[in-house]
């Protein structure tokens, strides 16, 4: 497939959105997993000189495991990806070593939890 | 093949996870006299390089850092867990586990909660089930101790449970989704509490607090959480008890109704004759079923009466934002309202209601359907950073066609192979279902403006339970209730697979403490 109808293809599994979501062709790991798959499914399209959504769900349903193993390797860079990371409202560092800060409980809680402790128990 | 055999020990352990570990402490605690060996079938966890601190992490929950072993095999890496395939066609729920030292605490979310009095007793309290041999109160203590080596954040206090020892640490923090749902809890006048989590919320026993980075179940980089591989077996290890990794126990030798020791197998496939007094099989539900069915160890219950908890979940979303995957995914609130017998509900015994948190952007994304387009994002967009999960864990009871079972096929680690049979029966739906139902009342009253119902949840397979039963009847229990086989007394069961009945609650703090009571007892008897 050419550089063009690759990108065509990213951007129709990953077509991004209008509040700063990139596309899929924008995400140059997602573009390399593409350029790098064996899936039948380029192969499938590769003939064709254009081709839209309706084509794709049409070649999903007549090879319905190996489109999603293909979907399935774009979506891993595309999520992974800081760029998609940030635009959904998340941090592009991982999980560590920074870790989260996150909010101690209520205060308004404790006396929640005071007047449950007085509850009778509630095992047998 | 001539096996080389080796200078005799007095307890060979089988698997170096939440079981064999407390036993291994416990009985070389006791008596320090007996040579004590621990066979493990994978590695060390190597927490310097766990998968949080890299671009992949997401990537590794579904993949090489999966909780199912089968997925981790099609992801062809190991990470020190020694994986062999488990064929899981006709279970409803999928097997999480992890072959190495730690065991599945390796890779759990750390929840820590007792199972209640009444989970010992559920025959004579309800009618339904088996009695323990044992009672709460007879395990107390060791429930103690083992909340003691694991080290436990959580409040004193909660009216679910009878007293407890002091706790260790103060429970971890709220994070915005427990806060709101500790509220919504209150408002509708049921029970909550911040859970008991192996977790912790201070620096304690040489290990940092806890920074909330979220995604528990690819390990622990800071050593926060609790996993034996950091607890139990440097205490173990420094008292004299050996711990050999990449020997996998093909076989328990037996003779005249009594073992002789253990054949096992090292990383080049080389056979080695283990002979010991003693040999506890701590490989939990399926590890312990397979290993005394392929050598032999006659019961009619071994393998049969697998229980997992029937599992569930509601999900919340609301227009507010909150945490998204930040903070211990298993370990905030959880409440217990629902958790007894209350037959106007039209089943026995109960359900565990826990607060979850968001799965990771990319976990979500992969579970989404349809999966691509631009339906997907749209639909991420409006549930992530927005979402509240609670999870329903309903009681499993036994039934002998829920089982372990060997295939004809031999696997690669010299065994032979192992298959799943397991449905949900009619009562665990009606709990789930109700349970279910509870949590959407939360979810509501919290302010969610939908929720979505995942039931029953699949990967959660996590509780391996019940397929080596203790009894006093050889016809319908594998064990005593000092864990000796009724037909070789001389091997012993040690973890999760020994429980009668598996109460609605987390079963790592009772498989440590049931290990521990029985190192003790054994120690007697070999001194």
């Amino acid at each position: 497939m050419t550089p063009s109808r690759l990108g065509l293809l990213a951007d129709l599994i990953l077509p991004g959105d209008a509040a700063g979501l990139p596309r899929g062709s924008l995400i140059p790991e997602v573009m390399l997993a593409l350029a790098g798959s064996a899936s039948p499914i380029k192969g499938l399209l590769g003939e064709r000189f254009d081709f839209a959504e309706k084509d794709l769900r049409l070649i999903e349903q007549s090879h319905p495991a190996e489109f999603r193993e293909l979907v399935m390797s774009l979506i891993k860079p595309y999520y992974e990806s800081g760029k998609v990371l940030e635009a959904m409202g998340w941090r592009s560092a991982p999980p560590q070593p920074l870790g989260h800060r996150i909010a101690a409980m209520d205060e308004a809680l404790a006396a929640e939890l005071a007047r449950i402790a007085e509850r009778k128990r509630i095992w047998r | 093949m001539t096996k080389k055999r080796l200078d005799p020990v007095d307890v060979v352990i089988i698997g170096a996870g939440c079981g064999g570990a407390a036993f291994a402490w416990q009985i070389k605690r006791d008596a320090r006299h007996l040579k004590v060996l621990c066979l493990e079938r994978g590695g060390w966890p190597d927490h310097e390089h766990m998968p949080a601190n890299g671009m992949r992490w997401q990537r590794a929950i579904l993949e090489d850092w999966a909780s199912n072993p089968n997925l981790r095999l099609k992801a062809g890496q190991y990470h020190g867990s020694h994986d062999h395939p488990i064929d899981e066609d006709n279970s409803v729920f999928k097997p999480l586990m992890w072959s190495g030292v730690g065991g599945s605490t390796v890779a759990w979310a750390a929840h820590f909660p007792r199972l209640h009095p009444s989970d010992f007793r559920t025959r004579t309290l309800d009618g339904v089930g088996d009695d323990w041999p044992f009672g709460y109160f007879d395990l107390e203590p060791w429930y103690d101790l083992n909340d003691e080596i694991m080290g436990v954040a959580g409040l004193n206090g909660d009216p679910a449970y009878p007293p407890k020892s002091k706790r260790a640490m103060p429970p971890l923090p709220f994070g915005a989704v427990a806060n709101r749902a500790a509220r919504a809890f209150s408002d509708l006048g049921w029970h909550w509490w911040p859970v008991d989590a192996a977790i912790n919320s201070t620096a304690h026993d040489g290990r940092a607090a806890c920074n909330h980075c979220g995604p528990c179940l690819i390990g622990c980089i800071p050593k926060a959480k609790a996993s034996v591989d950091l607890t139990y077996w440097p205490k173990a290890t420094a008292l004299g008890v050996e711990l050999r990794t990449s020997a996998i126990a093909r076989n328990i030798e037996i003779e005249a109704g009594r073992a002789t020791g253990v054949t096992y197998a090292d990383e080049h496939g080389k056979e080695y004759f283990q002979p010991a007094q003693a040999v506890i099989v701590a490989g939990n539900g399926i590890g312990t079923a397979r290993l005394l069915l392929a050598s032999g160890v006659e019961s009619p219950a071994l393998g049969r009466n697998l229980m997992f908890h029937p599992a569930a979940y509601v999900r919340g979303l609301f227009k507010e934002p909150l945490d998204g995957p930040v903070g211990p995914v298993g370990c905030s609130i959880y409440s217990h309202e629902f958790y007894e017998t209350d037959l106007s509900r039209g089943f026995e015994r109960g359900v565990h209601l826990q607060l979850s948190r968001e799965n990771a952007l990319l976990v979500q994304a992969s579970r989404l359907s349809p999966l691509w387009g631009y339906q997907p994002q749209a639909q991420l967009r409006e549930e992530f950073l927005h979402t509240m999960p609670i999870l329903v864990l309903a009681e499993d009871l036994p039934e002998a066609h829920n089982r372990v079972s060997l295939t004809r096929e031999a696997q690669r680690d010299g065994l032979p192979g192992v298959k799943l049979d397991y449905t949900m029966s009619e009562r665990a739906r009606k709990s789930l279902d109700f349970g279910l139902a509870r949590a959407e009342e939360v979810l509501r009253a919290a302010g969610a403006y939908r929720t979505i119902r995942v039931s029953p949840a699949p990967l959660t397979g996590w509780h391996l339970l019940g397929t080596a039963r203790m009894g006093t009847d050889p016809e319908t229990s594998v064990t005593d209730a000092r864990g000796r086989c009724h037909k070789v007394p001389n091997i012993l069961v040690a973890d999760g697979s020994l429980f009668p009945t598996v109460g609605a609650a987390n079963p790592a703090s009772t498989i440590g403490a049931v290990a521990l009571k029985l190192a003790a007892r054994l120690a007697e008897d070999m001194t």
